[in-house]
């Protein structure tokens, strides 16, 4: 009798416990972000991605 | 966009991989794409003196990145939180393609990965992505980085289509051809020839 109540006990905690992660784990921040990286690539006076992969064929070709 | 352009120029690039044949290959390529910025390092320490004392605009980054592999140094970027590095974007590179290594690296907050042999396709595109398909970042208690929900469904804006994609526009039905009397006659013709 004892015995079973004790597992019923840590049985309890342990879902306690296992809800309490999850709860922390669905504190969920999310944010839109635009990278230096993003911003720059996206600026006028790019390569046009044929003329990009024929220029490094021809730098590749050369090293 | 149908087909943008990307500008790398005045952008700095951390090329981080113990090769030195892969980091010259890699800086050739992105020279090629327009980049005059790239710094090349050997192991983590280097990818810490690099950007201690400049700010990096991208981390290529091979997955077994000495002294403890890239996938553990983009964790460590990632939980940084009083540093301007966080949100840097990384491209993971990696010999071994399995499902659980990109995985991995997903997990470990890598924005891409790239399979190695590069070639200069391969890498334009990853860099497209990155640029022109931007994520938003998540924070929570067990993870900080680009949204892993995600899903790549062609290039973006077009990129690496080929020439013959989407230009031809099919023909909206919006009446019957032929009516039905026309149809109903040509099926007579054909009963009555084999008469």
């Amino acid at each position: 009798m004892m015995k079973k109540a004790s597992k019923r006990n840590a049985v309890a905690q342990s879902k306690a416990g296992a809800q309490t992660q999850l709860a922390k784990e669905l504190e969920v921040r999310t944010f839109a972000l635009e990278t230096r990286f993003q911003k720059m690539a996206r600026r006028d006076g790019g390569i046009p991605r044929d003329k990009a992969l024929e220029q490094a064929q021809i730098i590749l070709e050369e090293a | 966009l149908a087909n943008p352009n990307m500008n790398l120029r005045d952008l700095l690039i951390l090329v981080a991989d113990p090769s030195s044949y892969m980091s010259a290959l890699i800086h050739s390529m992105l020279r090629g794409f327009g980049s005059n910025k790239v710094l090349m390092v050997r192991n983590s320490v280097g990818v810490y003196h690099a950007m201690t004392a400049q700010r990096i605009d991208l981390l290529i980054c091979d997955a077994r990145l000495p002294l403890h592999g890239g996938l553990q140094l983009t964790r460590v970027l990632r939980s940084k939180t009083d540093d301007e590095h966080r949100t840097l974007p990384i491209l993971i590179m990696t010999a071994d393609s399995r499902e659980s290594t990109i995985k991995q690296a997903r997990d470990a907050g890598a924005n891409m990965v790239i399979a190695k042999p590069l070639s200069p396709a391969r890498l334009y595109d990853r860099l497209a992505w990155i640029a022109f398909n931007p994520r938003k970042f998540v924070d929570t208690t067990s993870y900080f980085g680009p949204d892993r929900r995600f899903k790549i469904e062609g290039y973006p804006g077009g990129i690496g289509r080929r020439k013959g994609d989407n230009v031809t526009e099919a023909a909206q039905g919006s009446a019957p051809a032929l009516a039905q009397d026309d149809i109903d006659s040509l099926f007579t013709a054909v009963r009555s020839g084999q008469e």
